[in-house]
């Protein structure tokens, strides 16, 4: 193999450290704002990995992944038959600043797109699968294929973006089992799905799930849908779709490099770092609130790649996972009773749009506290105290939230969630800003929410520092000022935990596996 | 009589009772009135409801003639039916079964009114003329028609029918005390002496109202009236400015009126013309009753009764209750008065006890009899008096105040005259300042809140500038009025009249009538008031909470919800989204000359918006010319409509979906142009907005193709739709930000204030609309254009030549 690696510094693996009397403030990062707190002695700290030096090559990890792929004929051998082929390409909700660079996206589907026309090819379109996120601007489009993919393919018309709400979508699969999707992508011979993804949850079947109609999705997702049935809608459509996938494993650096001492620890931190800390602070405190989004949006940062593997997508997905696991894995001895988090500026699902509380919700509920190996590192019972994110500020993308919050939840049952979903789902106005507009799907709160389901029952409280008590009480949570005031809030402070994040690491209790 | 010191003004001549001589009674008073026709004139006023009351409870045989005129569709029979409802006629309509057999038996209801006193019956035996104008400046030519021709042409009718009778009637005539005008000290119960004639000032008098009107006429007049009226209206239209003018002249035509007749009875010695009208008719009445007996009854101050028909009986306010009720609020903080000038109060039932036994009476023909009712001269009330027992009555019952809790009581140090009218003065200047920081401060809650306390001022201050300039003349009069004759008819009562027809003015204490009787009386309608709106709130109520319709409910419904858009629905303006649609094109150096271009134009844009919005739209749409309109269209629905959208208000699409759900037609009406408003297209049914016009390549001229719609032009717009849709604009909603939007926001039954501006918050509390705030905070600021076409490189595409002339470039 050729070796094209700079002699770097490996990055260091996530780690645990017991707070003692040495150790100083740590800080804890809710977007833009870097708070620095003393946490008790005694406290289990949770350190990630940290960011990898990008050291491999895209292009001939690609290259080799597809002459070589998992489970499948390489990918030229599959185009050779193909008459109608559709490259889908997954979303850019990357919760991550944007990346600088050339995008490892595009120069996958470019070499897929060299192959193609090798084996001559006319008929080609890419689509977006984008499930029930909203439209991507020309920018974010031009940003996810790169520019050589997005000029030769836009003009022509040719980059669609999946509607999960039209009307032209065909049914695919047994005659029990049948599942409405994009219509191009049944009708093609060959679907290449690409996905460059940092995160565990968006491998293997996630891009088919994200082009399937809304009934499916709402089904899979919706108030009586069972666990697992996400996964199973994937494997279905994997069987019933001529699918050759392709994964690249990222390691995208959360912060930008100037502020990259965050993710490091504090002691290692000097006088540079500290100084910048402070700048960091003054201008958080003083900046409105507009200025401080587009301060942290227009930051970029780099991407390394972990991994790349093609072929047979649910066999892809594993092995992405593996690898995105073995990056982030931190071996913890004990479970805590009472969890402290920070929270990133981004969620996933409302990329360019400010944080509200829903997506904060979401990142603290589903994300902190469902990072781990299977035993979550905060024992049931126990108390999850989150900084940030709560100020009830909605994006336009985001009206359907704003008026979930406001609106469906205050004091909801069960039967009220249900009802409201069904009118939120056939309102027209959302369905137009969906289709036409920019914003998510109307569903996409209700589904959020249910995500958070298992968090809020298994949890005594949710305690949030710093965020609006009316937003707080309409969730179901509770309210503090200081950490100092959530811990006495708390019942049983005995075996505390904080996960040091951004990036988040995936906590494994080897002992009570 | 008591052995103290006797400080009282008639005890300052050393002798107590000069033994006047005059016509006494000899008898009770029904007997002396039995079967005898007392025709009165202004029975539905205060003095005359409880003469007639007393004449028809203890003057069983009397029966009353009442003058009354017809008011709108009610006859003079309805109106004395409907006076006899009052709960003092209750038991003597039940002893005789009916309201109707009442006046059949008691009453003769002769319909008419002054000047045009209709034939009095021949039968009568006296004529009791209690009627006058009931507002101290009313306009000159008002003052003589009611007080002097008025009472000429009452006692003409009156010899007419006495001479058809041949009886002789005895004329009793209620002037005032105050007929003495500004003259000092003691005055006698006589004819006033004075060298007036009261025909030349009559004829004068009524002459000048035609002299006026010409005035008001005139070509510079009417260009000050309308020009002030435009400040005001000239966004809103033409024909508001007209209505407007109209009533500004009609106004100041009353104004100038009253001015006159203050400064003519001012020029002769009088306080104002009321006094001065009613001294002419004392002149009058002694000129054509120089034949006939005549008596002249001069009250003094009249306030509630002290006995008869139950302590405290009033109707209405008169002089002192808005002085009183304001002090019990806390709004009078001094007043100009002399603190050891006398007021004279008399009760009601004393006056009207006096007046009877003076219509008993039989004084001799040619020597008319007068007497003065009051208290001044042997009961005298001083000024600090009136204010200690005002004060400990709200001290001790003080008005509730509602969430304010209870007013503060102002202390008055009585100061002078001066001194109050150097504060205010100054409190003047201070709201004018006030103001004119309002005007040029932008809307936000300071002005809000700046406005309402401004508010507040000028009606305290409008009210004081009234009262003050009214009552000033007698709070500081030295008058002493000698009531010796009425002293003397007093006696003269029978024994078994006294109990009920007692008019001794100084056999009562002041603290008792004031703080027992007539304080308690008179605020307890305004307690009663207070305790209803407490329990109803003043709250504006046209944001009416919307209920969806019920399912599969498919009649159309009559109402609209109409929505403006610039400041209401969105925070934007037609220059920024001009700015969104053509900067994103141009390179850096055009952005800049195009900016530039633009700042220059912006003050001259401005003044054309302040002048006329119309034309301010105009202005801008010029820039336009060239724009390919089908281009434009489709760079708003890719490139801008998240612009557009972001700054939406979330309220208002929540008000407009909830309208939406209630089956309601929802309408938006703007000057923005159509092409911009396409983003919001699926919230509304119908968009009136501003359509350019095109050429045949589809280009726009520069021009739009039909006015825009402002103002005026949308509130008649509306009247044609709810008429050709069959809409209730009654039932119907309106949404707007600005004083410009008046016109048609007048026009719907549910009017809302949203944002507002100065002039349109006055408007909306003066109309009980409700006033909302709906903001939108977008997360792009105000800098940051939408992003330009993508440009691509591959020239086969047709489309891509055109797709960057979307507006005129390169």
């Amino acid at each position: 193999m050729n070796d094209l690696t700079i002699q770097r510094p490996v990055a260091r693996p996530g780690f645990v450290h017991e707070v003692n009397e040495r150790t100083p403030a740590l800080a804890v990062q809710t977007g833009s704002a870097v708070h620095l707190e003393r946490f008790p002695i005694g406290t289990t700290v949770v350190y990630p990995a940290e960011p990898t030096v990008p050291a491999v090559l895209a292009r001939p990890a690609i290259r080799e992944a597809l002459t070589a792929p998992v489970d499948s004929e390489p990918l030229a051998t599959r185009l050779a038959g193909a008459k109608k082929v559709t490259i889908v390409f997954g979303d850019t909700t990357a919760a991550v600043p944007a990346t600088d660079g050339v995008a490892a996206r595009g120069q996958a589907i470019e070499e897929i797109l060299t192959l193609a026309a090798a084996a001559g090819v006319d008929d080609l379109a890419l689509v977006c699968a984008r499930g029930l996120q909203r439209r991507l601007t020309e920018d974010e489009l031009l940003a996810a294929l790169g520019r050589r993919v997005h000029e030769s393919f836009a003009p022509l018309g040719l980059i669609s973006q999946h509607d999960a709400e039209a009307d032209d979508l065909v049914t695919v699969g047994d005659s029990t089992d049948v599942v409405a999707i994009n219509r191009r992508v049944a009708e093609s011979d060959l679907v290449v799905t690409v996905q460059a993804t940092d995160s565990r949850s968006r491998t293997g079947s996630h891009l088919l799930v994200e082009l399937a109609g809304v009934s499916a999705l709402a089904a899979v997702r919706g108030h009586d849908a069972e666990a697992g049935a996400e996964s199973a809608l994937g494997e279905r459509l994997a069987a019933a779709l001529p699918v050759f996938a392709v994964e690249i494993a990222l390691d995208s650096h959360p912060v930008t490099d100037q502020l990259a001492f965050l993710t490091r620890r504090e002691w290692e931190w000097g006088l540079k770092e500290k100084l910048s800390l402070k700048a960091l602070q003054t201008a958080d405190q003083w900046l409105p609130a507009r200025s401080r989004a587009r301060m942290l949006q227009q930051m970029t940062t780099t991407t390394a790649v972990l991994a790349v593997s093609a072929g047979a997508p649910l066999e892809v997905g594993a092995r992405s996972r593996e690898v995105l696991v073995a990056k982030q894995r931190v071996i913890v001895g004990r479970q805590v009773n009472t969890l402290v988090t920070g929270l990133p500026q981004v969620s996933a699902h409302g990329v360019g749009a400010w944080l509200n509380p829903l997506l904060a919700a979401h990142l603290a509920l589903a994300e902190v506290d469902g990072s781990h190996t299977g035993t979550p590192f905060l024992a049931d019972g126990g108390d999850l105290i989150v900084f940030g994110g709560a100020e009830p500020r909605y994006h336009h993308h985001h009206t359907a939230t704003a008026d979930f919050v406001s609106q469906v939840l205050p004091g909801v049952d069960a039967a009220a969630l249900a009802a409201a979903e069904r009118r939120f789902a056939t309102d027209s106005w959302y369905r137009h800003l969906y289709q036409h507009g920019e914003a998510h799907h109307a569903l996409q709160p209700f589904h959020l929410w249910y995500q958070t389901a298992a968090a809020r029952q298994r949890l005594s409280s949710i305690i949030w520092v710093g965020g609006d008590r009316e937003t707080c009480a309409a969730m179901g949570f509770r309210s503090a000022t200081t950490l100092a005031d959530a811990l006495e809030m708390v019942g049983d402070s005995s075996a505390l935990g904080h996960l040091h994040n951004p990036p988040l690491p995936i906590v494994d209790l080897v002992d009570q596996r | 009589m008591s052995l103290t010191v006797d400080r009282s003004p008639a005890g300052s001549f050393g002798v107590r009772q000069v033994a006047t001589t005059g016509p006494e009674l000899d008898g009770r008073l029904k007997d002396l009135l039995d079967g005898q026709l007392i025709v009165m004139t202004g029975v539905t006023g205060f003095i005359g409801e409880q003469l007639l009351w007393k004449i028809l409870t203890e003057l069983p045989t009397t029966r009353a003639g009442v003058i009354v005129r017809r008011k709108g569709s009610q006859t003079a029979e309805d109106r004395v039916l409907s006076l006899l409802k009052k709960k003092i006629f209750a038991d003597v309509v039940a002893a005789a079964g009916s309201r109707e057999e009442l006046v059949a038996e008691r009453i003769v209801v002769i319909e008419g009114d002054l000047p045009n006193v209709p034939e009095l019956p021949e039968d009568l035996d006296v004529v009791l003329h209690c009627a006058g104008d009931v507002s101290f400046d009313p306009p000159i030519d008002q003052a003589f028609t009611t007080n002097v021709i008025g009472t000429q042409r009452l006692m003409e009718r009156m010899l007419e029918a006495t001479a058809r009778s041949g009886k002789t009637p005895h004329y009793v005539h209620v002037s005032t005390a105050y007929t003495a005008g500004r003259r000092r000290g003691a005055i006698p119960e006589a004819a006033h002496v004075h060298d007036i004639d009261h025909r030349v000032e009559t004829a004068r008098g009524m002459e000048l109202r035609a002299v006026v009107e010409n005035q008001s006429r005139t070509s510079e007049r009417l260009t000050q009236l309308r020009e002030e009226a435009e400040v005001e209206h000239r966004q809103a239209g033409l024909l508001t400015t007209a209505d407007d003018t109209e009533r500004r002249r009609r106004a100041w035509v009353e104004e100038e009126l009253v001015k006159a007749g203050t400064e003519r009875a001012r020029s002769l010695g009088w306080t104002d013309v009321y006094t001065f009208t009613k001294a002419l008719a004392e002149r009058v009445v002694a000129e054509i009753g120089a034949e006939i007996p005549v008596s002249v009854v001069r009250p003094a101050i009249v306030e509630s009764s002290w006995k008869h028909p139950y302590p405290g009986w009033i109707e209405g306010f008169k002089m002192a209750e808005p002085l009183i009720l304001a002090y019990g609020r806390g709004d009078l903080p001094e007043f100009p008065a002399s603190p050891d000038s006398v007021v004279d109060i008399v009760p009601c039932d004393i006056v009207v006890n006096a007046t009877l036994a003076v219509c008993a009476t039989r004084p001799e023909p040619g020597k008319p009899e007068f007497y003065h009712l009051n208290s001044g001269a042997r009961n005298p009330l001083t000024f600090s008096e009136l204010y200690s027992h005002v004060r400990n009555y709200f001290l001790a019952h003080p008005f509730s105040g509602g969430d304010k809790g209870i007013p503060k009581l102002p202390v008055w140090k009585f100061p002078g005259a001066a001194a109050v009218e150097k504060v205010l003065t100054s409190t003047e200047r201070k709201h004018k300042i006030g103001e004119a920081v309002l005007r040029r401060m932008p809307r936000g809650t300071t002005a809000k809140a700046l406005a309402k306390t401004l508010d507040k001022t000028r009606t305290r201050l409008d009210f004081l500038h009234k009262y003050l300039g009214l009552y000033n003349e007698y709070a500081q009069s030295e008058l002493h009025f000698v009531d010796d004759n009425t002293l003397r008819l007093h006696h003269c009562l029978h024994a078994d009249d006294v109990e009920a027809f007692a008019f001794d003015s100084a056999a009562y204490d002041w603290t008792t009538y004031l703080e027992e009787v007539h304080c308690p009386s008179i605020t307890e309608p305004v307690r009663r008031m207070d305790a209803l709106r407490r329990k109803r709130g003043n709250r504006a109520t046209t944001m009416k909470p919307l209920t969806p319709r019920a399912e599969g409910e498919d009649t159309p419904s009559d109402v609209v919800a109409v929505f403006d858009l610039d400041g209401t629905v969105m925070t934007t303006n037609v220059v920024e989204q001009y700015l969104w649609a053509r900067l994103p094109e141009l390179n850096t150096g055009q952005k800049i000359a195009e900016v530039a271009s633009l700042v220059k134009a912006l003050p001259g844009l401005l003044r054309a918006d302040k002048r006329d919005r119309g034309g301010f739209l105009r202005a801008v749409y010029r820039r336009y010319e060239g724009a390919d309109l089908a281009a434009l269209e489709s760079y708003v629905d890719h490139q801008m409509a998240g612009h557009i959208l972001e700054r939406l208000a979330p309220d208002a699409v929540r008000r407009i979906r909830d309208h939406r759900a209630a089956g309601h037609t929802t309408i938006l009406i703007t000057g923005v142009a159509r092409p911009l408003t396409r983003p919001l297209a699926p919230l509304f049914d119908v968009v009136v907005a501003a359509d350019l016009a095109t050429d045949r390549n589809g280009r726009c001229t520069g021009y739009l193709a039909t006015p825009a719609l402002v103002g005026e032009s949308r509130a008649a717009w509306l009247n044609h739709y709810a008429t050709l849709h069959g809409i209730d604009l009654s039932k119907s909603f309106a949404y707007a930000d600005s004083h410009s939007d008046l016109p048609w926001l007048s026009v719907v039954g549910h009017a809302v204030a949203v944002n507002p501006d100065i002039p349109l918050m006055r408007a909306a509390q003066k109309r009980q609309w409700t006033t909302v705030d709906w903001e939108s905070t977008p997360q792009t600021p105000v800098w940051v254009m939408p992003p330009a076409r993508r440009r691509h490189t591959t020239d086969t595409d047709t489309e891509s030549r055109d797709h960057a002339d979307h507006l005129k470039g390169e």
